[in-house]
């Protein structure tokens, strides 16, 4: 009787212990998954908003020689977006590609002080409303990228999930997107270590 | 006339003065009133000195006369029902002017309330709106309209307030109204109690009164989308999740179709879900298929504020009142419902 109670708790422990375990792996598959869909979730709107931009040129149809200058920026900044894939997470090529559209947005920016007509046309009032709204996006899709992808971490890191990824998953963790040219300009920087 | 009686007049006409005010310069009478009062009587307060006088000594006799009636049997058996009786009336006449003084200086407070409560509206740009009759089919109207009010309560089901408002933002201005949802809820719990050698046990029957608060307004942008974080019966087909994981803990989203929920809920609009979940509890959000957009919550405070002063002090109560009382938790939400239709209606 006593060698079945004690081989009931010893069984019962272990399906405890195996449960948990498959509970943790499917966990970490879920939360690398919840990265790869906040991932493309941030590519979607990073696209949307360069698909915002070209609509400014209906605006400037009276201004040649800007129109010219913007269709070149906006041809390079489709090119950059081709290199950005909704599929591998790559957090360097969004930065780039963010690069350029900052760099075209001064550039028009500078260009649009010239033209006040420009300035009050209500194409141009909307293009601003639709491309402030599109940059809203992109800069949330990438807080919720960056919860997820904190999440994700976690599970690989923290005790006891960390040695089932050993064991069965194998994944490493995911950079976090940082924005280098607003952390360049703070004096503070942590020592992670 | 005593000091005592004049008060009760001024309080009278002030009271008839706070409740016909329709916007705030008509509370001006009720504060040079106030003034006038207390340089030709003395301060906006009652003298109670003859009711504490009245109740102490009664509270002592009562006091002695239990003991006595308590300790001596003697006294008992010689009085009989008459000595309960006038343990009885002796604890009354302590109690009813303690009662009396509660009562007066409660209607001090008491048209300090309404003056506030109703410069709040006034400040807000609020408007009461009188359902008394219309309690029921209310509820029944919104009930057709919005899972919120489904599936909630079992006995009387009712709106027991209403106000209307106009929120004017920098990009966006819509109509909306606040209610407030009474229900109670029916339930039963085991009760065992012993009769004789036995015992048995019954189901008796409790009730919990209950209320939800919310707002209603128009939303044409998208229509069949329900964000539940829980309670209430929604009638969609179909589920979605966001790609936030903090956010599909929380809420959950129902549909008519995923399409117009993936459109509902651009990533901005799912930060600002997450974030008004901090300062809402039970947040429940619908745009039913006639554009009609419901938010219901927990949360009772949303068209309260703490009152500093009285009118016991009108000077400092004329200040409280002059200043813009806003109300937080209401900007809070029209700050949200400002931020869906601006992600949610086309530039174009």
């Amino acid at each position: 009787m006593t060698a079945l109670i004690v081989l009931g708790v010893i069984l019962g422990t272990t399906l405890i212990i195996v449960l948990l375990i498959i509970a943790m792996r499917n966990g970490i598959v879920r939360g690398k998954n919840a990265v790869e869909r906040a991932w493309a979730n941030v590519i979607t709107q990073e696209r949307y908003k360069v698909k915002v931009i070209p609509k400014l040129t209906k605006a400037l149809s009276e201004y040649k020689e800007f129109e010219q200058d913007l269709q070149t920026k906006i041809t390079e900044l489709r090119t950059a977006m081709g290199k950005l894939s909704d599929k591998v997470v790559d957090v360097s090529a969004l930065r780039k590609t963010e690069g350029l559209i900052q760099g075209l947005m001064s550039g028009v920016n500078v260009a649009v002080e010239a033209y006040p007509d420009l300035k009050t046309s209500d194409l141009y009032r909307s293009w601003m409303r639709e491309l402030s709204e599109a940059e809203s996006n992109v800069a949330a899709a990438i807080r919720i990228f960056n919860q997820n992808v904190e999440s994700f971490n976690n599970s690989l890191e923290v005790f006891p999930s960390n040695m089932v990824n050993e064991w069965f998953n194998k994944e490493t963790a995911v950079d976090t997107f940082t924005d280098t040219e607003a952390e360049a300009g703070l004096e503070y920087k942590p020592n992670f270590g | 006339m005593s000091h005592n009686k004049n008060l009760d007049v001024l309080l009278g006409n002030l009271r008839g003065l706070a409740e016909s005010a329709e916007k705030e310069d008509h509370f001006k009478p009720v504060f040079d009133k106030l003034r006038e009062f207390i340089s030709n009587s003395g301060p906006i307060k009652y003298n109670h000195g003859g009711k504490w006088m009245t109740s102490g000594v009664f509270f002592v006799i009562g006091a002695i006369y239990t003991w006595l009636f308590f300790t001596s049997y003697e006294l008992q058996r010689q009085l009989d029902w008459i000595g309960f009786v006038l343990l009885a009336v002796f604890w009354v006449v302590t109690c009813i002017p303690l009662f009396m003084i509660a009562g007066k200086n409660g209607e001090i407070s008491g048209i300090s309330n309404l003056i506030f409560e109703k410069d709040i509206l006034f400040d807000n740009k609020l408007e009461f709106v009188n359902i008394s009759d219309k309690e029921k089919s209310l509820y029944q109207q919104f009930k057709q309209a919005f899972g919120e009010f489904r599936g909630r309560g079992d006995e009387q089901r009712k709106i027991t307030r209403l106000v209307r408002g106009r929120h004017v933002g920098k990009e966006v201005q819509f109509d909306y109204e606040y209610y407030v949802f009474h229900y109670v809820e029916v339930y039963y719990v085991p009760v065992t109690r012993k009769v004789g050698n036995s015992t048995i046990t019954t189901m008796e029957r409790r009730t919990r009164t209950c209320y939800r608060y919310g707002l209603n307004t128009d939303f044409d942008h998208k229509k069949g989308v329900a964000v539940v974080s829980g309670g209430g019966s929604y009638k969609y087909p179909h589920e979605w999740t966001t790609e936030s994981q903090k956010f599909n803990k929380t809420f959950s989203v129902y549909t008519q179709d995923q399409m117009v929920a993936a459109k509902f809920l651009p990533p901005t609009v799912v930060l600002a879900f997450e974030e008004i979940d901090s300062y809402f509890s039970g947040l429940n959000l619908e745009v039913n298929k006639d554009g009609r957009m419901n938010i219901g919550f927990s949360n009772s405070d949303v068209l309260e504020l703490e009152r500093q002063h009285s009118i016991a002090d009108p000077d400092a109560f004329k200040k409280e009142i002059e200043s813009f009382l806003e109300l937080p938790k209401l900007n809070m939400l029209l700050e949200f419902i400002e931020t869906l239709h601006k992600y949610n209606d086309s530039n174009f």
